[in-house]
Protein backbone atom coordinates (compact mmCIF):
# COMPACT_ATOMS: atom_id res chain seq x y z
CA UNK A 1 0.00 0.00 0.00
CA UNK A 2 1.39 3.37 -0.95
CA UNK A 3 2.31 5.91 1.67
CA UNK A 4 0.86 8.61 -0.57
CA UNK A 5 -2.64 7.60 0.43
CA UNK A 6 -1.78 8.29 4.05
CA UNK A 7 -0.01 11.63 4.26
CA UNK A 8 1.77 12.40 7.52
CA UNK A 9 0.22 15.07 9.70
CA UNK A 10 3.16 17.45 9.58
CA UNK A 11 1.64 20.11 7.28
CA UNK A 12 -1.76 19.81 8.90
CA UNK A 13 -0.25 20.07 12.36
CA UNK A 14 1.70 23.22 11.45
CA UNK A 15 -1.44 24.75 9.96
CA UNK A 16 -3.45 23.96 13.12
CA UNK A 17 -0.71 25.48 15.25
CA UNK A 18 -0.62 28.69 13.19
CA UNK A 19 -4.42 29.02 13.21
CA UNK A 20 -4.54 28.27 16.95
CA UNK A 21 -1.92 30.96 17.70
CA UNK A 22 -3.60 33.58 15.48
CA UNK A 23 -7.07 32.95 16.92
CA UNK A 24 -5.74 32.89 20.49
CA UNK A 25 -3.83 36.16 20.06
CA UNK A 26 -6.78 37.78 18.27
CA UNK A 27 -9.14 36.90 21.11
CA UNK A 28 -6.76 38.05 23.85
CA UNK A 29 -5.05 41.03 22.23
CA UNK A 30 -7.80 42.59 20.08
CA UNK A 31 -9.75 43.74 23.19
CA UNK A 32 -6.54 45.40 24.40
CA UNK A 33 -5.88 47.23 21.14
CA UNK A 34 -9.55 48.26 20.94
CA UNK A 35 -8.86 50.34 24.05
CA UNK A 36 -6.52 52.58 22.04
CA UNK A 37 -9.38 53.86 19.92
CA UNK A 38 -10.22 57.47 20.68
CA UNK A 39 -7.62 57.98 23.43
CA UNK A 40 -6.18 61.47 22.99
CA UNK A 41 -4.76 62.04 26.46
CA UNK A 42 -0.99 62.51 26.88
CA UNK A 43 0.83 59.27 27.62
CA UNK A 44 1.62 58.21 31.21
CA UNK A 45 5.04 56.77 30.43
CA UNK A 46 6.09 53.34 29.16
CA UNK A 47 6.11 51.41 32.44
CA UNK A 48 2.65 52.48 33.52
CA UNK A 49 1.19 51.66 30.10
CA UNK A 50 3.12 48.38 30.02
CA UNK A 51 1.75 47.46 33.44
CA UNK A 52 -1.82 48.30 32.40
CA UNK A 53 -1.48 46.37 29.12
CA UNK A 54 -0.21 43.31 31.02
CA UNK A 55 -3.28 43.52 33.26
CA UNK A 56 -5.69 43.67 30.32
CA UNK A 57 -3.87 40.93 28.38
CA UNK A 58 -3.73 38.69 31.47
CA UNK A 59 -7.45 39.23 32.11
CA UNK A 60 -8.35 38.33 28.51
CA UNK A 61 -6.19 35.20 28.78
CA UNK A 62 -7.87 34.16 32.03
CA UNK A 63 -11.25 34.84 30.42
CA UNK A 64 -10.44 32.62 27.49
CA UNK A 65 -9.62 29.80 29.90
CA UNK A 66 -13.38 29.35 30.42
CA UNK A 67 -13.82 28.63 26.71
CA UNK A 68 -10.88 26.23 26.56
CA UNK A 69 -12.38 23.94 29.18
CA UNK A 70 -16.02 24.17 28.07
CA UNK A 71 -15.38 21.15 25.79
CA UNK A 72 -16.57 22.89 22.64
CA UNK A 73 -15.79 20.28 20.00
CA UNK A 74 -14.48 22.80 17.47
CA UNK A 75 -11.93 24.00 20.03
CA UNK A 76 -10.72 20.61 21.22
CA UNK A 77 -10.94 18.68 17.94
CA UNK A 78 -7.71 19.82 16.23
CA UNK A 79 -5.46 18.77 19.11
CA UNK A 80 -7.47 16.59 21.42
CA UNK A 81 -8.69 17.43 24.87
CA UNK A 82 -5.46 16.37 26.63
CA UNK A 83 -3.38 18.94 24.73
CA UNK A 84 -6.00 21.63 25.27
CA UNK A 85 -6.12 20.93 29.03
CA UNK A 86 -2.33 20.92 29.25
CA UNK A 87 -2.30 24.23 27.36
CA UNK A 88 -4.99 25.52 29.77
CA UNK A 89 -2.75 24.69 32.75
CA UNK A 90 0.44 26.16 31.32
CA UNK A 91 -1.05 29.34 29.85
CA UNK A 92 -2.82 30.04 33.15
CA UNK A 93 0.58 30.45 34.80
CA UNK A 94 1.58 32.94 32.09
CA UNK A 95 -1.68 34.86 32.50
CA UNK A 96 -1.21 34.87 36.29
CA UNK A 97 2.34 36.20 35.85
CA UNK A 98 1.02 38.99 33.56
CA UNK A 99 -1.67 39.94 36.08
CA UNK A 100 0.72 39.80 39.04
CA UNK A 101 3.22 41.97 37.15
CA UNK A 102 0.53 44.64 36.66
CA UNK A 103 0.48 45.90 40.29
CA UNK A 104 4.14 45.06 40.92
CA UNK A 105 5.33 47.32 38.08
CA UNK A 106 2.97 50.05 39.31
CA UNK A 107 4.41 49.78 42.85
CA UNK A 108 7.96 50.19 41.51
CA UNK A 109 7.02 52.97 39.10
CA UNK A 110 4.87 54.87 41.64
CA UNK A 111 5.71 53.66 45.18
CA UNK A 112 2.77 55.62 46.66
CA UNK A 113 0.39 53.15 44.96
CA UNK A 114 1.42 50.47 47.49
CA UNK A 115 -1.12 52.10 49.82
CA UNK A 116 -3.85 50.72 47.51
CA UNK A 117 -3.15 47.29 49.00
CA UNK A 118 -4.84 48.39 52.23
CA UNK A 119 -8.39 47.28 51.55
CA UNK A 120 -9.71 49.34 54.48
CA UNK A 121 -8.55 52.67 53.13
CA UNK A 122 -8.23 52.03 49.40
CA UNK A 123 -10.92 53.09 46.94
CA UNK A 124 -13.35 50.38 45.88
CA UNK A 125 -11.78 49.99 42.41
CA UNK A 126 -8.47 49.03 44.06
CA UNK A 127 -10.25 46.64 46.45
CA UNK A 128 -11.77 44.90 43.43
CA UNK A 129 -8.32 44.58 41.85
CA UNK A 130 -6.66 43.25 45.00
CA UNK A 131 -9.42 40.72 45.77
CA UNK A 132 -9.44 39.57 42.14
CA UNK A 133 -5.71 38.90 42.36
CA UNK A 134 -6.17 37.08 45.67
CA UNK A 135 -8.90 34.86 44.18
CA UNK A 136 -6.58 34.06 41.31
CA UNK A 137 -3.70 33.33 43.66
CA UNK A 138 -5.81 30.87 45.68
CA UNK A 139 -7.03 29.27 42.43
CA UNK A 140 -3.47 28.76 41.17
CA UNK A 141 -2.25 27.40 44.52
CA UNK A 142 -5.22 24.98 44.72
CA UNK A 143 -4.60 23.76 41.18
CA UNK A 144 -0.82 23.41 41.24
CA UNK A 145 -0.63 21.95 44.75
CA UNK A 146 -4.00 20.15 44.86
CA UNK A 147 -2.50 16.77 45.69
CA UNK A 148 0.08 18.19 48.13
CA UNK A 149 -2.63 19.90 50.19
CA UNK A 150 -4.91 16.87 50.00
CA UNK A 151 -7.73 18.64 48.17
CA UNK A 152 -10.13 16.12 46.62
CA UNK A 153 -11.11 16.36 42.96
CA UNK A 154 -14.80 17.30 43.38
CA UNK A 155 -14.35 20.15 45.91
CA UNK A 156 -11.39 21.37 43.86
CA UNK A 157 -13.53 21.59 40.71
CA UNK A 158 -16.26 23.48 42.55
CA UNK A 159 -13.71 25.90 44.03
CA UNK A 160 -12.07 26.28 40.62
CA UNK A 161 -15.29 27.48 38.97
CA UNK A 162 -16.22 29.80 41.85
CA UNK A 163 -12.74 31.34 42.18
CA UNK A 164 -12.37 31.80 38.41
CA UNK A 165 -15.76 33.49 38.12
CA UNK A 166 -14.97 35.69 41.15
CA UNK A 167 -11.53 36.63 39.79
CA UNK A 168 -12.87 37.63 36.37
CA UNK A 169 -15.92 39.50 37.72
CA UNK A 170 -13.84 41.43 40.28
CA UNK A 171 -11.21 42.21 37.62
CA UNK A 172 -13.89 43.60 35.28
CA UNK A 173 -15.27 45.72 38.15
CA UNK A 174 -11.70 46.95 38.78
CA UNK A 175 -11.28 47.84 35.10
CA UNK A 176 -14.62 49.70 34.92
CA UNK A 177 -13.92 51.35 38.30
CA UNK A 178 -10.53 52.69 37.20
CA UNK A 179 -12.20 53.80 33.98
CA UNK A 180 -9.04 55.19 32.37
CA UNK A 181 -9.33 53.12 29.21
CA UNK A 182 -12.89 51.90 29.63
CA UNK A 183 -14.23 55.42 29.30
CA UNK A 184 -16.76 55.08 26.52
CA UNK A 185 -19.97 53.06 26.32
CA UNK A 186 -18.56 51.13 23.35
CA UNK A 187 -15.48 49.96 25.26
CA UNK A 188 -17.52 49.15 28.37
CA UNK A 189 -19.90 47.12 26.23
CA UNK A 190 -17.01 45.26 24.56
CA UNK A 191 -15.46 44.16 27.86
CA UNK A 192 -18.79 43.37 29.46
CA UNK A 193 -19.77 41.21 26.47
CA UNK A 194 -16.42 39.46 26.75
CA UNK A 195 -17.12 38.86 30.44
CA UNK A 196 -20.54 37.40 29.60
CA UNK A 197 -19.02 35.10 26.96
CA UNK A 198 -16.35 33.87 29.40
CA UNK A 199 -18.68 33.23 32.30
CA UNK A 200 -21.37 32.10 29.85
CA UNK A 201 -19.18 29.22 28.72
CA UNK A 202 -18.99 28.11 32.36
CA UNK A 203 -22.80 28.30 32.51
CA UNK A 204 -22.90 26.21 29.31
CA UNK A 205 -20.76 23.40 30.73
CA UNK A 206 -22.37 23.49 34.19
CA UNK A 207 -26.04 24.12 33.31
CA UNK A 208 -26.86 23.73 29.61
CA UNK A 209 -24.68 20.68 28.96
CA UNK A 210 -26.07 18.80 32.02
CA UNK A 211 -29.62 19.63 30.82
CA UNK A 212 -28.79 18.09 27.44
CA UNK A 213 -27.25 15.05 29.14
CA UNK A 214 -30.39 14.56 31.28
CA UNK A 215 -32.31 13.95 28.05
CA UNK A 216 -29.89 11.19 26.98
CA UNK A 217 -29.52 8.86 29.97
CA UNK A 218 -27.95 5.40 29.96
CA UNK A 219 -28.67 2.39 32.16
CA UNK A 220 -25.93 0.12 33.41
CA UNK A 221 -26.52 -3.22 31.71
CA UNK A 222 -23.76 -5.29 33.28
CA UNK A 223 -20.55 -5.23 35.30
CA UNK A 224 -17.97 -7.79 34.26
CA UNK A 225 -14.81 -8.38 36.28
CA UNK A 226 -11.69 -8.56 34.12
CA UNK A 227 -8.15 -9.56 34.96
CA UNK A 228 -6.07 -7.13 37.06
CA UNK A 229 -8.61 -5.44 39.41
CA UNK A 230 -10.46 -4.16 36.39
CA UNK A 231 -14.19 -4.04 35.60
CA UNK A 232 -16.04 -3.57 32.34
CA UNK A 233 -19.23 -1.56 32.75
CA UNK A 234 -21.70 -1.79 29.85
CA UNK A 235 -24.16 1.09 29.40
CA UNK A 236 -27.35 0.78 27.36
CA UNK A 237 -28.86 3.92 25.83
CA UNK A 238 -32.26 4.61 27.42
CA UNK A 239 -34.75 5.98 24.92
CA UNK A 240 -32.24 7.32 22.42
CA UNK A 241 -29.83 6.06 19.80
CA UNK A 242 -26.69 6.19 21.95
CA UNK A 243 -23.42 7.73 20.96
CA UNK A 244 -21.55 7.50 17.68
CA UNK A 245 -17.84 7.45 18.41
CA UNK A 246 -14.54 6.64 16.79
CA UNK A 247 -12.68 3.68 18.30
CA UNK A 248 -10.17 4.95 20.88
CA UNK A 249 -12.20 7.97 21.97
CA UNK A 250 -13.30 8.63 25.55
CA UNK A 251 -16.29 10.09 27.37
CA UNK A 252 -16.96 11.70 30.76
CA UNK A 253 -18.96 9.40 33.01
CA UNK A 254 -21.41 10.59 35.66
CA UNK A 255 -22.95 7.90 37.82
CA UNK A 256 -24.74 7.91 41.19
CA UNK A 257 -25.48 11.60 40.76
CA UNK A 258 -27.13 14.07 38.42
CA UNK A 259 -25.13 15.60 35.60
CA UNK A 260 -25.34 18.88 37.53
CA UNK A 261 -23.18 17.46 40.30
CA UNK A 262 -19.54 17.96 39.54
CA UNK A 263 -18.66 14.30 39.75
CA UNK A 264 -17.75 13.21 36.25
CA UNK A 265 -14.69 11.20 35.31
CA UNK A 266 -13.08 10.61 31.91
CA UNK A 267 -12.73 7.00 30.70
CA UNK A 268 -11.86 5.43 27.37
CA UNK A 269 -14.64 3.59 25.62
CA UNK A 270 -13.57 -0.05 25.28
CA UNK A 271 -16.40 -1.39 23.10
CA UNK A 272 -16.54 -1.56 19.33
CA UNK A 273 -17.51 1.65 17.53
CA UNK A 274 -20.01 -0.38 15.52
CA UNK A 275 -22.20 -0.79 18.60
CA UNK A 276 -23.33 2.73 19.41
CA UNK A 277 -26.36 1.88 21.58
CA UNK A 278 -24.36 -0.18 24.10
CA UNK A 279 -21.15 1.43 25.25
CA UNK A 280 -18.59 -0.19 27.51
CA UNK A 281 -15.91 1.33 29.66
CA UNK A 282 -13.23 -0.77 31.30
CA UNK A 283 -12.07 0.74 34.55
CA UNK A 284 -9.18 -0.25 36.81
CA UNK A 285 -9.29 0.23 40.57
CA UNK A 286 -6.82 3.06 41.07
CA UNK A 287 -8.39 5.77 43.22
CA UNK A 288 -11.39 7.19 45.07
CA UNK A 289 -13.96 6.76 42.34
CA UNK A 290 -12.54 3.79 40.44
CA UNK A 291 -12.40 1.62 43.56
CA UNK A 292 -16.20 1.91 43.85
CA UNK A 293 -16.89 0.79 40.28
CA UNK A 294 -17.28 -2.86 41.31
CA UNK A 295 -20.23 -1.83 43.49
CA UNK A 296 -22.25 -0.47 40.56
CA UNK A 297 -25.59 -2.28 40.33
CA UNK A 298 -27.10 -3.14 36.91
CA UNK A 299 -29.98 -0.76 36.21
CA UNK A 300 -28.19 2.24 37.71
CA UNK A 301 -28.69 5.40 35.66
CA UNK A 302 -25.58 7.02 34.18
CA UNK A 303 -24.72 9.91 31.87
CA UNK A 304 -22.00 9.96 29.23
CA UNK A 305 -20.65 13.20 27.84
CA UNK A 306 -18.70 12.47 24.71
CA UNK A 307 -17.14 11.33 22.58
CA UNK A 308 -13.89 13.24 22.84
CA UNK A 309 -10.31 12.68 21.76
CA UNK A 310 -8.29 12.11 18.62
CA UNK A 311 -6.56 8.89 19.74
CA UNK A 312 -8.21 6.83 17.02
CA UNK A 313 -7.23 4.88 13.93
CA UNK A 314 -9.96 6.89 12.19
CA UNK A 315 -8.09 10.12 12.92
CA UNK A 316 -4.74 8.73 11.80
CA UNK A 317 -5.15 6.66 8.63
CA UNK A 318 -2.16 4.43 7.87
CA UNK A 319 -1.35 1.21 6.01
CA UNK A 320 -0.78 -0.51 9.37
CA UNK A 321 -0.69 0.16 13.09
CA UNK A 322 1.50 -0.44 16.10
CA UNK A 323 -0.35 -0.31 19.42
CA UNK A 324 1.86 0.01 22.50
CA UNK A 325 -0.14 -0.40 25.71
CA UNK A 326 0.90 -0.45 29.34
CA UNK A 327 -1.58 -2.05 31.77
CA UNK A 328 -4.99 -0.38 31.68
CA UNK A 329 -3.78 1.69 28.71
CA UNK A 330 -5.18 -1.22 26.69
CA UNK A 331 -8.78 0.14 26.94
CA UNK A 332 -8.81 2.54 23.93
CA UNK A 333 -6.72 -0.02 22.02
CA UNK A 334 -9.12 -2.91 22.65
CA UNK A 335 -11.86 -0.66 21.23
CA UNK A 336 -9.79 -0.17 18.08
CA UNK A 337 -9.05 -3.92 17.83
CA UNK A 338 -12.71 -4.86 18.32
CA UNK A 339 -13.81 -2.26 15.78
CA UNK A 340 -11.25 -3.43 13.22
CA UNK A 341 -12.46 -7.01 13.71
CA UNK A 342 -16.10 -5.92 13.23
CA UNK A 343 -15.13 -3.97 10.13
CA UNK A 344 -13.10 -6.93 8.83
CA UNK A 345 -10.18 -4.52 8.51
CA UNK A 346 -7.14 -6.66 7.69
CA UNK A 347 -4.46 -3.98 7.84
CA UNK A 348 -1.45 -5.32 9.78
CA UNK A 349 -1.33 -4.60 13.50
CA UNK A 350 1.42 -5.16 16.03
CA UNK A 351 0.27 -4.99 19.65
CA UNK A 352 3.04 -4.55 22.21
CA UNK A 353 1.38 -5.03 25.56
CA UNK A 354 3.22 -4.52 28.84
CA UNK A 355 1.86 -5.79 32.14
CA UNK A 356 3.12 -6.51 35.59
CA UNK A 357 2.18 -10.19 35.61
CA UNK A 358 0.62 -12.75 33.26
CA UNK A 359 -2.42 -13.02 35.52
CA UNK A 360 -2.97 -9.23 35.61
CA UNK A 361 -3.34 -8.92 31.86
CA UNK A 362 -6.77 -7.49 30.99
CA UNK A 363 -8.40 -8.98 27.86
CA UNK A 364 -5.67 -11.67 27.61
CA UNK A 365 -7.99 -14.36 26.24
CA UNK A 366 -9.94 -12.01 23.98
CA UNK A 367 -6.75 -10.69 22.39
CA UNK A 368 -5.72 -14.29 21.66
CA UNK A 369 -9.12 -14.81 20.01
CA UNK A 370 -8.83 -11.61 17.96
CA UNK A 371 -5.71 -13.01 16.29
CA UNK A 372 -7.99 -15.23 14.21
CA UNK A 373 -10.09 -12.28 13.00
CA UNK A 374 -7.33 -9.72 12.47
CA UNK A 375 -3.89 -9.48 10.88
CA UNK A 376 -2.58 -9.17 14.44
CA UNK A 377 0.78 -9.98 16.00
CA UNK A 378 0.99 -9.69 19.79
CA UNK A 379 4.14 -9.17 21.86
CA UNK A 380 3.65 -9.53 25.61
CA UNK A 381 6.14 -7.93 27.98
CA UNK A 382 5.98 -8.85 31.64
CA UNK A 383 7.54 -6.92 34.46
CA UNK A 384 7.36 -9.95 36.76
CA UNK A 385 7.32 -12.98 34.44
CA UNK A 386 6.54 -16.49 35.70
CA UNK A 387 9.50 -18.89 35.96
CA UNK A 388 8.75 -20.71 32.70
CA UNK A 389 8.28 -17.48 30.69
CA UNK A 390 10.16 -17.40 27.40
CA UNK A 391 8.71 -14.09 26.16
CA UNK A 392 9.91 -10.53 26.71
CA UNK A 393 10.36 -9.21 30.22
CA UNK A 394 11.09 -5.85 31.84
CA UNK A 395 10.00 -2.65 30.09
CA UNK A 396 9.59 -1.66 26.45
CA UNK A 397 12.87 -0.37 25.02
CA UNK A 398 14.42 0.51 21.65
CA UNK A 399 16.16 -2.88 21.29
CA UNK A 400 12.89 -4.72 21.85
CA UNK A 401 11.00 -2.49 19.42
CA UNK A 402 13.71 -2.90 16.75
CA UNK A 403 13.31 -6.67 17.10
CA UNK A 404 9.55 -6.69 16.42
CA UNK A 405 8.91 -3.72 14.14
CA UNK A 406 8.85 -4.51 10.42
CA UNK A 407 11.19 -3.02 7.81
CA UNK A 408 8.49 -0.63 6.62
CA UNK A 409 8.01 0.65 10.18
CA UNK A 410 8.30 4.32 9.08
CA UNK A 411 4.96 3.99 7.25
CA UNK A 412 3.00 2.68 10.23
CA UNK A 413 1.06 4.73 12.76
CA UNK A 414 2.01 4.29 16.44
CA UNK A 415 -0.55 4.52 19.26
CA UNK A 416 0.80 4.75 22.80
CA UNK A 417 -1.31 4.46 25.93
CA UNK A 418 -0.06 3.66 29.40
CA UNK A 419 1.70 5.14 32.42
CA UNK A 420 3.44 8.48 31.87
CA UNK A 421 6.96 7.11 32.37
CA UNK A 422 6.35 4.26 29.95
CA UNK A 423 5.05 6.58 27.27
CA UNK A 424 7.98 8.98 27.65
CA UNK A 425 10.40 6.04 27.34
CA UNK A 426 8.59 4.58 24.31
CA UNK A 427 8.45 7.96 22.55
CA UNK A 428 12.21 8.31 23.01
CA UNK A 429 12.81 4.72 21.86
CA UNK A 430 10.66 5.18 18.74
CA UNK A 431 12.42 8.46 18.01
CA UNK A 432 15.78 6.67 18.15
CA UNK A 433 14.43 4.18 15.58
CA UNK A 434 13.64 7.01 13.18
CA UNK A 435 9.87 7.15 13.75
CA UNK A 436 8.83 10.79 13.40
CA UNK A 437 6.48 12.45 15.89
CA UNK A 438 3.82 12.78 13.15
CA UNK A 439 3.61 8.97 13.11
CA UNK A 440 3.01 8.73 16.87
CA UNK A 441 0.01 9.59 18.95
CA UNK A 442 -0.39 9.12 22.68
CA UNK A 443 -3.31 9.20 25.09
CA UNK A 444 -2.59 10.78 28.45
CA UNK A 445 -5.25 10.98 31.08
CA UNK A 446 -3.74 13.51 33.46
CA UNK A 447 -6.41 16.02 32.54
CA UNK A 448 -6.47 17.73 35.90
CA UNK B 1 5.35 14.57 22.75
CA UNK B 2 1.79 15.92 22.77
CA UNK B 3 2.48 17.88 25.94
CA UNK B 4 5.57 19.34 24.28
CA UNK B 5 3.29 20.52 21.50
CA UNK B 6 1.13 22.37 24.05
CA UNK B 7 4.26 23.75 25.75
CA UNK B 8 5.55 25.06 22.43
CA UNK B 9 2.21 26.75 21.75
CA UNK B 10 2.38 28.37 25.19
CA UNK B 11 5.93 29.64 24.57
CA UNK B 12 5.12 31.10 21.13
CA UNK B 13 1.91 32.73 22.38
CA UNK B 14 3.65 34.18 25.45
CA UNK B 15 6.43 35.73 23.37
CA UNK B 16 4.02 37.16 20.79
CA UNK B 17 1.66 38.44 23.50
CA UNK B 18 4.55 40.17 25.26
CA UNK B 19 5.65 41.79 22.00
CA UNK B 20 2.09 43.05 21.40
CA UNK B 21 1.85 44.34 24.97
CA UNK B 22 5.14 46.21 24.53
CA UNK B 23 3.93 47.67 21.21
CA UNK B 24 0.74 48.83 22.96
CA UNK B 25 2.75 50.42 25.77
CA UNK B 26 5.19 52.13 23.36
CA UNK B 27 2.33 53.61 21.33
CA UNK B 28 0.41 54.74 24.41
CA UNK B 29 3.42 56.01 26.34
CA UNK B 30 3.80 59.15 24.24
Amino acid sequence: MSLKRYPGGSMRRTLYAVIWIIVYLALTMAPLFALMVGVERPGRGFWREFSVALGFAGLAMIGLQFLLTARFRSIVRPYGVDVVYHFHRQISLVAFAFILAHPLILFIESPETVALLNVFTAPLRAVFGVTSLLALLVLVVFSVFRLNIGLRYEPWRISHGILATAAVTLALLHVVGVGYYIDTTGKQALWLILGFIWVGSLVYIRVIKPLLLLRRPYLVESITPERGDTYTVAFKAEGHSGMKFRPGQFAWLTIWSSPFAIAEHPFSISSSALESDTISMTIKELGDFTSKVKNIVPGTRAYLDGPYGVFSIDNHPAPGFVFIAGGIGITPIISMLRTMADRKDMRPIILIYGNKTWEDMSFREEIEGLKTKLNLKVVHILEEPPSAWDGESGFVNAKMLAKYLPVDRMELMYFLCGPELMMDAVETALDSLGITSERMTAERFNLI
Amino acid sequence: MRQELANNLVIVITVLALILVIIFALIQAN
